[in-house]
């Protein structure tokens, strides 16, 4: 890695100090941050200091307070996975967050780091920026566009960027109606990702340059709910997600009163599957329901346009993403019953 | 052929002993031999990689022992333990958190040493896969293990398995065989060895 100085305050705000300047990034758990610092995937000049969020006492809390579930942005995806009223109250977020890469990093990642990550293309990831697509730099073209996008976008374009987003945990906040607190404002979950501002090619949240997430919270299911995350990715243990899925269900007298659907890496932002949810709405949960929850959620949804300048890649598409996430979300709602 | 071609050349002599030399640390490291003079060492006494201790040297405690050393804020904790510390049990695979061969522990959790910064483990307790081979007459169960049932090929990646399998022992000391893939999900074999390697560790867990 190159030469960059790394800052430990120990108040939020002395952080939000250090990151004003914008010569600055935040380094929390460091899985994302140094995976980036070390690939060199941006043109852009890299942090001159990193602002670690680590040495601020009191941000890893996970704790219960009226009808309210509170967690520090710090706290580990291990801590999450393994917390036993998140485990029996909020089970989607327990699955997604045991969901995410592997035990090592789930020991090192954190929740707040894991809503913010950047976004999932094997183009703009590549290292020493061997691709400079439209993200990077004013008119550069879309290499998933013209090349292999089999893990692209199914719903189209934000900003011209096919990008997905891959963040497990994301899809499960979005369902169980999280809010998540900054240091300046609280956001819904429903406003918290944005589309990229293309002046800071890393962003994929509404946060300014100063601003950290301090704190996630979820308010306390009804009673009657049940919520599930389902995940498909190539390997089983250890992979960003193709598609994952979560589903928040509350039933009364055998139908469903209330449902919450969310979808993540099939857009560049997470995707609140509305359609699916007034589907299954006030009717009992069997498969045939389920399936056709599904279907609805994937209105809308494309392959993307095979050219002829990669029909010579022998590319696959992503169309199969369509079917796999209609499967998602019936064996989510099926979990919920 | 001149005269001289029939003799061994300096060149060619050098480049064959080079050779042996190379492959008998290869063979060492997979036994567990190479003498890593902290390992060694088990009166916890202080060791200082630098001028002294204190000022701007920060305390790394490998293994139980403490190590002063002076780091840079961009070092890698892999970094520190390899380069630093010369205990090169520990591997740099991929340095993108991918593949689990730099797998220590820190407090007692599996952690891959290239995605966490130097300064950030600075005063927690660290365990590298020396400490399960600190010589070959007293090799831990776990590395006895391994080399028994041959759950390597190359061996590169070993150390991160063996640390790992010690963490999760540690935690759940018979783990079946979909918990061991699951706890060890972490961790490549590029050689493919990953089936013999989880049902080592079902084995150790067994008692075996």
């Amino acid at each position: 890695m190159y030469p960059f100085k790394v800052n430990n305050p120990t108040t939020v705000n002395a952080a939000a100090q250090a990151l004003a300047g914008g010569k600055a990034a935040i380094i929390a758990g460091g899985t994302e941050q140094l995976f980036f610092l070390k690939a060199m995937h941006s043109p852009a000049t890299p942090p001159e200091t990193l602002v670690n969020l680590k040495s601020i006492p009191g941000l890893t809390d996970i704790k219960e307070e009226g009808n309210t579930l509170k967690i520090g942005a710090l706290a580990t995806l291990t801590a999450i996975a393994n917390n036993d009223i998140i485990k029996s109250k909020y089970t989607a977020l327990a699955q997604a967050a045991k969901a995410v890469a592997s035990p090592e990093l789930r020991n090192q990642g954190t929740i707040g780091g894991n809503i913010c990550q950047r976004v999932q293309c094997w183009y703009y990831k590549a290292d020493n920026n061997l691709f400079p697509c439209r993200r990077k730099v004013s008119n550069g073209p879309c290499y998933a566009l013209l090349g292999d996008n089999r893990y692209n976008s199914i719903f189209g374009q934000v900003n011209t960027c096919y990008a997905v987003n891959p963040s497990d945990t994301a899809p499960a906040l979005l369902a169980l109606g999280a809010k998540i607190v900054t240091n300046k404002k609280t956001y819904n979950a429903s406003e918290f990702w944005s589309a990229t501002n293309t002046s800071d090619i890393e962003k994929t949240t509404v946060l300014a340059l100063d601003e950290i997430v301090t704190e996630i919270q979820i308010p306390a299911p009804a009673a009657g709910t049940k919520s599930a995350f389902k995940k498909f990715a190539l390997r089983k243990s250890f992979d960003f997600p193709i598609v994952n899925a979560a589903a928040v269900i509350t039933l009364s007298g055998g139908t469903v009163s209330k449902a919450s659907i969310a979808l993540n890496a099939v857009h560049n932002l997470p995707r609140k599957a509305t359609a699916a949810e007034d589907s299954i709405n006030g009717k009992a949960i069997n498969a045939d329901t389920a399936w056709d929850a599904g279907v609805a959620a994937l209105n809308g949804a494309n392959a993307m346009p095979q050219t002829p300048a990669n029909t010579t890649w022998d590319t696959i598409g992503n169309k199969y993403m369509i079917q796999i996430a209609k499967v998602l979300v019936k064996r989510a709602i099926l979990d919920c019953r | 052929m001149t005269e001289e071609k029939k003799g061994i050349s300096r060149r060619e002599f050098l480049k064959d002993a080079s050779l042996i030399v190379g492959g008998a640390a290869v063979g060492s490291t997979m036994l567990g031999t190479v003498a890593v003079a902290s390992c060694n060492n088990n009166n916890n006494t202080t060791t200082s990689v630098g001028p002294s201790g204190g000022g701007r040297h920060s305390l790394f405690k490998v293994n139980g022992i403490d190590h002063w050393v002076e780091i840079e804020p961009y070092w890698s904790l892999n970094f520190v333990i390899r380069e630093k510390l010369g205990l090169t049990f520990t591997k740099m695979g991929c340095d993108r958190g991918e593949c689990g061969h730099c797998t220590v522990l820190v407090n007692d959790l599996p952690i891959y040493s290239c995605m966490m910064l130097a300064q950030d483990a600075i005063d927690k307790p660290i365990e590298t896969a020396e400490i399960l081979s600190p010589d070959l007459t007293n090799l831990d169960g776990i590395a006895k293990s391994f080399r028994d049932n041959a759950a390597f090929q190359c061996g590169f990646c070993t150390a991160g398995w063996m640390i790992a399998t010690k963490a999760l022992l540690k935690k759940n000391p018979s783990p079946n065989l979909d918990q061991v893939r699951e706890e060890l999900a972490g961790h490549l074999c590029i050689c493919s060895g990953i089936i013999e390697i989880c049902q080592t560790v079902v084995k150790i867990g067994q008692g075996g």
